[in-house]
């Protein structure tokens, strides 16, 4: 049931303009990334880890967490139009399910753009110069890291958008939520906040040093499971309302 | 016109747009008090000019995406209703434009003022020395404002545009990174061609120079107000209310 109902999700993602923000957004911050290193040669260091920390720094900080706002708003827009709550709650179908297919296609789209953002990286930083040959294996930690914290911030979302009707204010919240994570994590909780395990599982601005990764792992499964089990819970017991 | 801009308040009850507008608040000044929390006698005694320099990067990074999610909730109504061919059967587009750009107008401005009133409370707050030069936050604040009213502006024009509201947001997003990387680009003049969106950088009046690495010790200098900058600032605004009015005016209902 499970593998059905997220197929009907891909089938209403069809011809939507959101990939577009998938394909085009992370170009900024590698582009970006890249002309910031070559014009701070004087305190930076022309390789792979200063690269990735100006490629991550404000990509995992203020756009990452804005881009899953994006798409996880646009996977319950549908829902929001019209009389579509009242077919979709009374359709056979278990709301965990429906919740838990909405949250795979944010993992799997989340998975995309960073491994589109880590392709990126790779090509900005040859067009700098750096050899391929000195690649840091870490990197795919790095992109395991940015994948799971991003599937928390989605897991998030999906609630936020789940019980906001608008589109565009869980955007502005993500916005919010991702500054706020850059103070929270330098405070040293940032296990405790999604948007800061984002930031730290892609290891922007050299956070790995002295993080846990059975922490942050665990930390991510927990925020997961949460608000997954708040999505049904609002879903359950809240009635909808349509129009 | 004072009949549609009611019409637009009352349009916006319940939609929750001051609260947009008190998020983007809470985190500048959450972000002040993470930058301040331990002021040293460097941040004392440059605190007032370092305001001035830190404020417009965070502006630039938040308001793009703010001020589109304000134009989009504005516009969105819109769309949702299908109130479009009712309204413009009743009154010109032009007026419509008008009120929500007047509606965005009066939440900016509440945006701008408390964010001034915020800062200085901040710096009395820290007991930064001296006194503010007034002049300084007066042009601060003009500049703020025009900037975030034409990047508002642009947004409301796409977002009454197009239906879906993707696309507006994710141009927005794609504006908060134009302004990030203007702002550390070495040369200005791209920050006057880029849309609006340059303008948070280009309209700064404090620079920043001889940073040290080892001793943190940097000095601010403020530079000649921008007048120029701002002028062009001005043109993008008329280009974007005739394209805006052009565009409105076509589009099929």
């Amino acid at each position: 049931m499970f593998f059905r109902v997220m197929r009907a999700e891909q089938y209403k993602l069809r011809r939507s303009p959101v990939w577009l923000a998938f394909v085009v957004l992370p170009v900024f911050p590698a582009f970006f990334g890249s002309v910031n290193l070559m014009n701070n040669l004087e305190i930076l260091q022309l390789d792979w880890n200063h690269l990735w920390t100006q490629h991550s720094l404000f990509s995992s900080y203020f756009f990452y967490p804005a881009l899953v706002g994006v798409y996880c708003s646009y996977l319950w827009r549908l829902e929001h139009f019209d009389h579509n709550w009242n077919q979709v709650l009374s359709a056979p179908v278990s709301v965990v399910h429906i919740f838990g297919s909405k949250l795979a296609l944010a993992a799997l789209m989340t998975l995309l753009s960073q491994g589109w953002g880590m392709m990126l990286f790779v090509a900005g930083g040859m067009a700098c110069g750096i050899p391929l040959r000195v690649f840091p294996a870490e990197a795919g930690l790095w992109l395991l890291g940015g994948v799971c914290g991003g599937v928390a911030v989605s897991a998030l979302h999906l609630l936020l958008s789940l019980v906001i009707r608008s589109f565009a204010v869980p955007v502005g919240i993500a916005m919010a939520g991702g500054i706020i994570g850059l103070g929270i994590a330098a405070k040293g909780y940032g296990y405790c906040f999604p948007y800061a395990l984002l930031s730290m599982g892609m290891s922007a601005n050299g956070q790995e040093d002295g993080m846990s990764y059975p922490l942050f792992f665990g930390c991510c499964v927990a925020f997961i499971g949460m608000f997954w089990a708040l999505g049904v819970f609002y879903l359950k017991k809240h009635d909808v309302k349509t129009g | 016109m004072m009949t549609a801009l009611r019409m637009e308040i009352w349009k916006s009850r319940r939609r929750w747009l001051w609260l947009i507008c008190a998020a983007l608040l809470a985190v500048e000044l959450l972000w002040i008090f993470w930058a301040f929390h331990h002021p040293g006698e460097q941040d004392r005694q440059k605190g007032w000019l370092y305001l001035l320099y830190n404020m417009p990067l965070l502006n630039g990074v938040l308001f793009p995406v703010i001020g589109g999610t304000l134009a989009s909730r504005v516009a969105d109504v819109e769309h949702k209703g299908n109130t479009l061919k009712l309204l413009e059967t009743l009154q010109t587009e032009a007026r419509l434009f008008h009120a929500k750009l007047l509606l965005g107008m009066l939440y900016l401005l509440t945006i701008v003022v408390l964010q001034i009133v915020m800062i200085l409370g901040m710096g009395v707050f820290y007991g930064f020395y001296g006194r503010p030069v007034l002049l300084d936050y007066v042009q601060y604040a003009l500049f703020l404002f025009t900037a975030c009213f034409a990047v508002y502006a642009f947004q409301l024009v796409l977002s009454m545009t197009v239906k879906n509201q993707v696309v507006p947001l994710c141009i927005g997003l794609a504006g908060s990174f134009i302004a990030l990387l203007l702002m550390f680009l070495p040369y200005p003049l791209p920050r006057l061609l880029c849309g609006p969106y340059g303008f948070f950088g280009a309209l700064s009046l404090v620079y920043m120079k001889d940073w040290n690495r080892d001793t943190r010790i940097f000095q601010l200098v403020r530079i000649p107000t921008p007048w120029g900058s701002f002028a062009v600032l001005l043109v993008w605004m008329v280009v974007i209310y005739l394209v805006g009015r052009i565009v409105l005016h076509r589009k099929e209902l």
